[in-house]
């Protein structure tokens, strides 16, 4: 599956930001010129061969806190699809097999979880646990989980009604059998698109909560946090936000781009490729 | 002594406007090496029957008897066992559908061995592929790349890997061309004449007529017609075989039962009558 | 005088430049039926829909001669097309639901047909739409109901009575019946014939099983792989046919079909 994404342009692009996001929030703070919570004398200052995006109003080297800032907000986001990913598909398998009553709970849970604007709750939960990007990303991650219930429920009910399970459940299959012969491997496309969905989510969240200043300690840089601080000096350094927001929409583009990507290729017309495919290739044969 | 008996066989199903009765008193019974069709049209009740006598729909009275138990009042475990002796399988009305998308013909047709956790697996495999006329060349294809008649080819061997006594067949040859029909067809008499019960489930009395030994004709979730197969296609009784039998299309029945046709549909109070 | 008339007609494929049709000839007197048997992709839907002026893009006539009610069809402009199909060429299908806007009622669907057909006015149209739908045998009450509340034999009568609305010659019947059940599939064949006596309306049927087709053609076509392979009165395609494909498809019947227990009368 992964090869045929690449063999999609948009694919190789958004792997490519992707990639290269990964390996700033690994290495980023390494890299980092200066230290990042060190301010200098040079207060405001444009671009220059000693700071090359300037600094910021306590004189702090920008390219550095943005490389150290990329950590928070990678790291946060894919906490938030995981918490939602766990949190998801596995009641959202179980609900269909379950019985009843367990069903009924789980979809009015997840009709609960998803009227509530996760940003208000991230907030009002860092206010009752204590201000962390973990609470809040787990928090988040809980209420974007009904994506991924919904994605995997809908997905296991298509194949739990198809003959071809009938005939396991004929030839004596138990629900466990079911699930991992048949059911799995259905439901780990869509889930695959929900998981890039929802990265792309979880990193406008952070973004959003550090631009807020929730979840992190002030002099902590983020990626969010450096946009609200270039925000406040527009008039000294007007083309500053640009930086951090390019970063921000390059890295939700992606996502999104990517999840796209894994929908073509793994639906119907992906399927039909592939049959082509191999079967060229056994002609060739 | 029966290889399956139905007796007083009701199912209900729950709807929003109160019940819907799918099969009233089904009284059916299947020796060994025996064919029996069940014909039925859409509505009749006749995938209700195959599914409850699988196990997949709850009888909500009577009494299904195969090899000599009483599976009507089966717990989902005793369920297992009894379908792990592959005793009774099912060939569906969609081949397609019926195999999964996503597994080689090889692995679809190893599966009920696997449940069963059998031995000697790829040796039972190729021994029925070869049974059905198929080439070893399709086992490592996926369904997608395969002919219909293939893939209804592949469902029949997938029910005839666990040597089971009875099959239940859903409209096995209705989505096969004429040449796939007869190789089809074919196999079915060979697996009668070795001993296999055969329950032919079709809307078509013509499709059922080469190969079953007796008839049952199922309206309305009632069986109105049980005789031997001559029988019931040479002197129907009862006014809907009747309509059933002349509806049939025959080469040589021509224009000439038009007007009979309308009187039995007058009489079913069927639409279609003249008004 | 002829109202269809095919001779020789071939139809080619311009995206790969293969003829899916190689030389189908035949004539329907009004009144008269012809069949068309075949297997899916012997050519004989896009025959028919060559007769309609419908083929699919990438399709032409590459040969041969369409004569449709005295016109050649070849001199058509897209304008008489409109104006010849539905008053002298009509056709059925399969799968009549997806004819059929399901969130519109039978009737106001049958209606349009009359309205912009016949230049009725709304209310003559519902009258003359209840007649049609009398004439399908459809009691008044369908008019006002839903594709969806209805069955697949009463859709296929309700679209019957939209194609003859305007009184066409010639109605093409492709695979009217194949996903029906058995019984309605002869009470929708028994209609067609009750108009072709009352009306005079000429019939083409394209079956793949050689019985229906046999129920009251007066020609039989019987097509493979876009040709004609065997053509003749209906009597000697049953009992003396030439072509092997023909015989395979009689035996199939005399020794799967119901004729193995039929006392031959």
């Amino acid at each position: 599956m992964i090869r045929r994404i690449l063999q999609l342009p948009s694919g190789r692009i958004a792997v490519g930001i992707l990639g290269f996001i990964v390996l700033l929030a690994a290495i980023g703070p390494f890299l980092a010129p200066y230290d990042p919570l060190e301010g200098g004398a040079d207060i405001l200052a444009g671009p220059s061969g000693a700071h090359w995006l300037g600094t910021d109003y306590l004189g702090r080297d920008v390219v550095s806190r943005l490389l150290d800032g990329s950590r928070i907000s990678v790291l946060g986001s894919i906490q938030v699809s995981l918490v939602a990913l766990v949190a998801g598909v596995i009641p959202g398998i179980l609900s269909v097999y379950l019985g009843a009553v367990f069903e009924w709970v789980t979809l009015r849970l997840a009709d609960t979880l998803i009227a509530l604007p996760f940003l208000v709750f991230a907030v009002a939960v860092t206010a009752l646990l204590g201000n962390g990007i973990p609470q809040a990303m787990f928090t988040v991650g809980i209420l974007i989980s009904p994506l991924f219930f919904r994605v995997s429920r809908a997905a296991t009910l298509s194949v739990a009604r198809s003959p071809y399970v009938e005939a396991a459940i004929i030839a004596g299959a138990s629900v466990g059998w079911v699930v991992r012969r048949h059911v799995w491997v259905k439901v780990l496309p869509p889930i695959a698109v929900a998981l890039a969905n929802t990265t792309g989510i979880g990193f406008v969240v952070v973004s959003s909560l550090t631009f807020l200043g929730i979840g992190v300690q002030p002099p902590a840089p983020t990626w969010g946090g450096v946009l609200a601080a270039d925000l406040g000096y527009l008039s000294f350094r007007p083309w500053a936000p640009l930086v951090p927001t390019a970063l921000i929409m390059a890295t939700v583009w992606a996502c999104n781009s990517l999840a796209d990507a894994i929908r073509d290729v793994t639906g119907e017309a992906g399927r039909a490729l592939l049959l082509k495919r191999s079967a060229d290739v056994r002609a060739r044969a | 002594m029966s290889l399956l008996e139905i007796t007083g066989l009701d199912v209900h199903y729950r709807r929003r406007a109160g019940r819907l009765h799918a099969l009233r008193g089904v009284s059916l019974s299947l020796s060994p090496g025996e064919t029996v069709g069940v014909i039925g049209e859409t509505g009749s009740g006749k995938s209700t029957l195959a599914r409850t006598i699988l196990g997949l729909v709850r009888p909500s009275a009577g009494k299904i008897v195969v090899d000599g138990a009483d599976v009507a009042a089966f717990k989902p475990r005793q369920w297992r066992e009894l379908r792990r002796r592959g005793l009774v399988q099912y060939v569906f009305q969609d081949p397609l559908k019926s195999l999964d998308p996503d597994l080689t013909i090889a692995e679809s047709l190893a599966e009920p061995l696997r449940i069963q956790g059998s031995a000697g697996i790829d040796d039972k495999v190729h021994k029925i592929l070869h049974r059905v006329r198929l080439d070893e060349s399709l086992l490592d294809r996926l369904p997608g790349e395969l002919s219909g008649g293939q893939r209804q080819r592949v469902a029949v061997a997938r029910a005839l890997i666990t040597s089971p006594r009875l099959i239940l067949l859903d409209e096995p040859v209705s989505a096969l061309d004429s040449a796939n029909r007869v190789q089809v067809l074919e196999l079915l008499k060979e697996l009668r004449d070795a001993g296999t019960a055969l329950l032919f489930i079709s809307h078509d009395l013509g499709s059922v007529a080469g190969v079953a030994d007796r008839i049952a004709v199922l309206y309305q979730g009632e069986i109105v017609e049980d005789r031997p197969a001559s029988a019931v296609i040479n002197e129907p009784a009862h006014p809907y075989t009747r309509l059933l039998v002349s509806s049939a299309p025959t080469l040589r029945s021509a224009a000439a039962g038009r007007a009979a046709r309308g009187e039995l549909r007058t009489l079913l109070d069927l639409e279609g009558a003249p008004v | 005088m002829s109202v269809l008339a095919l001779d020789q007609v071939r139809i080619r494929n311009d995206v790969d430049g293969r003829e899916i049709v190689r030389g189908v000839s035949f004539t329907l007197e009004p009144g008269g039926v012809v069949g068309i048997v075949g297997e899916s992709g012997s050519g004989k839907t896009i025959t028919c829909r060559a007769a309609l002026g419908i083929l699919p893009e990438h399709f032409r006539i590459a040969g041969g001669r369409i004569d449709l009610d005295g016109h050649d069809v070849a001199t058509l402009t897209p304008k008489q097309w409109t104006g010849l199909r539905g008053s002298t060429i009509s056709a059925v299908f399969q799968d009549p639901a997806s004819y059929l806007n399901p969130s519109l009622t039978v009737g106001s669907q049958v209606a349009e047909v009359v309205r912009v057909k016949l230049g009725l006015r709304r209310r003559a149209a519902r009258l003359h739409t209840i007649e049609l739908l009398a004439a399908v045998r459809l009691g008044r009450s369908v008019f006002d109901q839903f594709p969806h509340e209805l069955s697949g034999g009463m859709l296929q009568r309700s679209l019957i009575a939209a194609a003859i609305a305007a009184e066409p010659r010639v109605l093409i019947a492709d695979e009217a019946t194949t996903a029906l059940d058995v019984t309605v599939q002869a009470e929708i064949l028994d209609l067609l014939a009750d108009l072709r006596d009352d009306t005079g309306l000429a019939l083409v049927v394209v079956s793949h099983d050689l019985a229906v087709v046999a129920q009251f053609c007066d020609e039989v076509l019987v097509m493979r792989d876009g040709e004609v392979v065997e053509q003749g009165p209906v009597e000697k395609i049953l009992y003396h046919p030439e072509h092997e494909y023909t015989q395979l498809l009689i035996a199939e019947h005399e020794s799967y079909g119901l004729e193995r227990y039929l006392v031959s009368s």
